[in-house]
């Protein structure tokens, strides 16, 4: 067919662009093939697709997974596995017929390597097929939807953050030891997300032994007052709510958890309810000792963290960074020692995928991380966090490990 | 009123336009060639909104349920029953055509911002419905749906590949794009204009302007389900996001931007509206809604007739019902 | 069931919901406040104005620069924001003047692309993160009413929206500058022979409407957070209320917010499971009973 030939020579004539671009910064790469003391020396720079959510309300989220993947480029003197990089950043703008524009331009016509980024749980879905028939790989930093590690998964995608399931399991057990064993009631918005975290805790929860008094699904979206919800949870009397709200719900919810009383005698706690730092400046006061899970706290004591906060600083100023910015941290970490692996070479695009899947257990400023190569998602850490108003302001803060958590897959 | 035929200038232009369109994956790259197909696709479904908001004045900030309830026909039905393109395409014209004259039943008794409200509400309704209604649609997640097939059965002439998927569009474009001509040019067509141009006139010459409205709402509907049905085999996914408040806005900007009561302008209205989101995302990073915003004013400013009066404005091309700027808000 | 039953189970249904009952009204008044700026502007003028909800974010943005940023009063923030939204009323006058002679579509048409325009910027100058006004410190409590605690800034938000029912009420209805602003919708060419400049009272009439869209930002920022998108809610809930309550009357915007507020607070508490359906389908039985809404005679 013509088209096939059109698009041959349109090919040709990228890579021979790409050649010349790495042409003009040859001593940079001979500096770096020497140092990894690769046999053959790459011919352009990998190419890096980012797929992220960066306007609308979601913006901050993907910029945040934008600025820790960076970071950890920065740390590594602008390389990932020996290479130079190229960026191409996409805003999906939270829509996924718009992502699908967007990763098809990436593929199609920035040719890249990889993509790396999603925020949202439905855009990886409709991402699924793309990736899968493109085989170009995808390595997801934050959307959580269970099912792309469950029926819906591929060899074409990987995951650097977590599931939802993971996410809910993780309180699980530390639910039941320190705050209540019966009639806990749990609240989340009802869609996907919200089902999945509900249906992770309450699995871990009940295998340690707990019992559920009730759930309550507030509307996704449409619900700017909880106080008709809170009043139901109030007049069942639970022992204590585990709760999963996102963004301008969590605001809400916790406030009005607060302020209608129920935070005096019903215990709250959850996932994702006091993060990222302006939702819980916005809560103040409300969220005080709200204990959540997340894979990554500042204070963790470790060289590599000290190292991204460092970094993080020094490109983009005070201020701490997200959760989110760990998990796009994780994504870079985990393609550089992929790519390490194989000397930097994604020309065989199997043993690319090999070195990815099979990327092992690595040391991250989260702490331990391991990619299972039966799911290819990870086996990492949660940690426990408290927020607390600490040094003039509102801070979640170490607690302790919850443990180390992994999705059963299929 | 005068019904001219289109001019010989005006066909030739409209001859290269479409032998344009018929070479365009020889000239464009796959991503262009994609975005191209969603043009046309969301084209059809600005097109079929402006047979509403340009000829009959009836302005809908909901159009997107009847996009929607297509896509979700067509998803379900090549998950559950066939791939085939054709079967896809009748459950969603069937459906939405359905959905269309439930809710238009009640629409059109109501005026200008009424009238938007409820169409809002209809859309907005449908939109919670799809995210609860996990069992049916998987909620918010959505469903990913198996490739369509030209073939009779599963799997046989698979319309695989960018292009194979543009020509099939493109075919579909032209028959419902020709559709919605033929349409307004028919009484019918004009009898739409005379109610928006003075509804009372209409009313003491005999026709049922309430049935008139209702007609036209159900036809919009379906052609909306149309392109839905297509948007679902073109990208294999529909989820709630679908028949957001924004794909209603963004199709009622493309009918502002192409020039209201053309057709033709609603399709050149989402051109604009896809290159300035997909091709100066780049440039302007995430600000392509402040371009869009500007943009918008700009033609509301200066080009009450939007993009497609520019060459009337020239001379080019003769304008097949001369149409007034405002309709009735 | 008989009437007796339904007499006898009814006060102690109430009597349960009587705190949902309570927060139905707070929610309602918040709602007035969002909406009482967009109804009079269209009741006056005939303006759909649709940058609404953008200049409501806007002004919450502003006060929150004031009050969280520089650490100004309450009052103060408040204050600019309402000086803020009179500027940007005149500014829409501006914008709008050389398309007066046009159709009411296409001057709704052009407050679309601002509100476009202007949720961009607001994002540009403060970000994607939620911000957020703190009530004020005397109303950072909650307090004991039926049994249950309950936020007293909501109490207040209550007594505000009642207050500025009345007061535009009264100014639209009972005044003299409220008799030539009728007038002036009535017969323009009348009120000009009057000598009064029927183009500075429309230009008042919009800085009106646009300054209690931004008080409404600033009252409502401690409820809603500010954030992009909650531009777009807030257009879409200030729309419903005055589409229920009939366009462009204030008695009807108070009753449409009143009716939503029960809507979403009791009507939830009752059947939890329509309550996703319940802001667009208590609209939808409107409209469907009462084509022009509540209110509505035109």
């Amino acid at each position: 067919m013509d088209d096939a030939e059109t698009t041959l020579t349109r090919r040709e004539v990228l890579e021979r662009a790409g050649v010349a671009a790495a042409i003009m910064s040859v001593p940079a790469v001979d500096r770096l093939t020497s140092a990894a003391g690769a046999a053959t020396r790459p011919a352009r720079a990998l190419r890096i697709g980012q797929l992220l959510t960066l306007s609308g309300p979601l913006g901050s989220v993907g910029l945040d997974l934008q600025k820790g993947f960076v970071t950890y480029v920065r740390q590594n003197a602008s390389r990932l596995g020996g290479r130079k990089i190229q960026f191409f950043v996409e805003d999906d703008a939270g829509d996924p017929r718009t992502a699908l524009q967007k990763a098809e331009r990436l593929v199609s016509e920035r040719e890249v390597d990889v993509v790396t980024g999603v925020v949202l749980s439905n855009v990886a879905i409709a991402l699924r097929d793309f990736f899968h028939s493109a085989k170009v790989p995808l390595i997801i930093s934050n959307a959580a939807a269970d099912e792309l590690t469950r029926g819906e998964s591929s060899p074409y995608i990987f995951r650097a953050a977590y599931t939802n399931y993971m996410i809910g399991a993780s309180m699980g057990r530390w639910f039941y030891r320190n705050i209540a064993k019966n009639n806990v009631f749990t609240a989340a918005p009802n869609y996907s997300a919200g089902q999945e975290i509900v249906a992770g805790f309450i699995t871990a929860f009940e295998r340690a032994g707990g019992k559920i008094g009730g759930r309550v699904f507030p509307p996704f979206g449409t619900v700017s007052d909880y106080q008709p919800f809170l009043s139901q949870i109030q007049g069942e009397r639970p022992s204590a709510v585990f709760a999963f709200f996102p963004g301008a719900e969590a605001i809400r919810f916790v406030r009005q958890y607060s302020e209608f009383g129920l935070k005096r005698t019903i215990p709250l706690h959850g996932a994702f309810i006091t993060d990222p730092a302006p939702v819980l400046n916005a809560q103040g006061s409300a969220a005080q000792g709200i204990g959540s899970s997340a894979v990554w706290a500042a204070e963790l004591q470790n060289q590599r963290n000290a190292r991204f906060l460092a970094t993080y600083e020094r490109l983009y100023g005070k201020g701490e960074p997200s959760t989110f910015a760990a998990t796009g941290h994780n994504a870079a970490q985990l393609l550089d020692v992929a790519l390490r692996s194989i000397k930097g070479d994604t020309s065989n695009q199997a043993r690319f995928l090999r070195a990815l899947k099979n990327v092992g257990t690595f040391q991250t400023p989260s702490g331990i991380f391991t990619l299972d190569p039966k799911t290819q998602n990870p086996i990492r850490n949660f940690y426990l966090r408290q927020a607390r108003f600490e040094d003039g302001k509102w801070q979640n803060k170490l607690l302790s490990l919850l443990g180390s958590f992994r999705d059963p897959g299929r | 009123m005068r019904a001219l035929a289109p001019g010989r200038a005006a066909r030739l232009v409209q001859l290269a336009l479409v032998a344009l369109l018929a070479m365009a994956p020889l000239l464009l790259g796959d991503f262009r060639l994609f975005l191209l197909t969603e043009i046309l696709i969301f084209g059809l479904f600005a097109a079929s909104l402006d047979l509403l908001v340009g000829y009959t004045g009836l302005l809908s900030l909901g159009h997107a349920a009847y996009l929607g309830v297509g896509s979700y026909a067509t998803a379900l039905i090549a998950i559950h029953l066939t791939d085939n393109v054709f079967a896809g395409i009748a459950a969603a014209v069937l459906s939405s055509g359905v959905v269309a004259a439930a809710t238009g039943w009640l629409a059109v008794r109501t005026r200008g911002v009424y009238f938007l409200m409820l169409t809002l509400a209809f859309a907005q309704l449908l939109f919670t419905l799809a995210i609860t209604w996990d069992s049916l649609t998987h909620g918010a997640n959505g469903l990913p749906t198996p490739k369509p097939t030209l073939g009779p059965g599963d799997g046989g002439g698979a319309l695989d590949g960018g292009t194979a998927f543009y020509y099939y569009a493109l075919v579909a474009f032209l028959i419902g794009f020709g559709l919605l001509r033929a349409i307004v040019a028919s009484p019918f067509g004009r009898t739409l204009v005379g109610i928006r141009e003075n509804e009372a006139r209409m009313r003491s010459l005999g026709y049922g302007v309430a049935r008139y409205r209702l007609a036209v709402f159900c036809i919009a509907g379906a052609v909306a389900g149309f392109a839905g049905s297509l948007t679902v085999q073109h990208s294999n996914y529909m989820s709630p996001s679908g028949i957001s408040f924004e794909v209603s806005t963004l199709a009622l900007i493309a009918v502002i931007i192409g020039g209201r009561a053309t057709l033709v302008g609603a399709v050149l209205g989402s051109a604009f509206v896809f290159i300035i989101r997909d091709e100066l995302s780049s440039a302007f990073n995430e600000h392509w809604r402040l371009v869009l915003g500007v943009v918008f004013i700009g033609v509301v400013y200066l080009l009450p007739r939007g993009l497609s009066g520019l060459p009337a404005r020239t001379g080019l091309l003769s304008r097949r019902i001369q149409t007034t700027a405002g309709g009735s808000a | 069931m008989t009437f007796a039953a339904v007499g006898a189970a009814l006060p102690g249904l109430l009597n349960e919901h009587l705190v949902s009952i309570l927060n139905g009204l707070a929610v309602g008044m918040l709602l007035f406040t969002m909406a009482v700026g967009l109804s009079l502007i269209f009741g006056l003028m005939d303006v759909l104005n649709l940058a609404h909800g953008a200049i409501f974010l806007l002004g919450g943005y502003v006060a929150f620069q004031v009050i969280v940023g520089e650490g100004q009063s309450w009052l103060a923030g408040l204050a600019v924001a309402v000086g803020f939204g009179a500027v940007a009323g005149l500014a829409l006058g501006g914008i709008l003047r050389p398309i007066r002679h046009r159709g009411h579509l296409d001057q709704a048409l052009l407050t679309l692309g601002l509100a476009f325009v202007l949720s961009d910027l607001a994002t540009i100058f403060w970000g994607s993160d939620f911000q957020t006004i703190p009530s004020p410190v005397f109303l950072q409590r909650s307090v004991e009413v039926l049994g249950q605690f309950y936020p007293a800034y909501r109490l207040a938000v209550m007594g505000v929206g009642f207050a500025l029912a009345v007061v535009v009420y009264l100014v639209v209805e009972r005044t003299q500058v409220g008799a030539v602003l009728r007038a002036a919708v009535e017969d323009r060419a009348m009120v000009s022979a009057l000598g009064i400049n029927v183009g500075r009272v429309m230009l008042a009439v919009l800085a009106l409407g646009t300054a209690l869209a931004s008080f409404g930002g600033v009252i409502g920022a401690p409820i809603l957070s500010l954030s992009p998108g909650v531009d777009a809610e807030v257009l879409i809930l200030a729309l419903i209320v005055i589409v229920i309550g009939g366009l462009g009357s204030i008695p009807g915007a108070l009753v449409g917010a009143i009716v939503i507020g029960q809507v979403q607070s009791l009507g939830t508490a009752l059947v939890p499971q329509v309550a996703p359906f319940a802001l667009f389908g208590a609209m939808v039985i409107v409209l469907a009973v009462r084509p022009e809404g509540i209110f509505g005679s035109r």
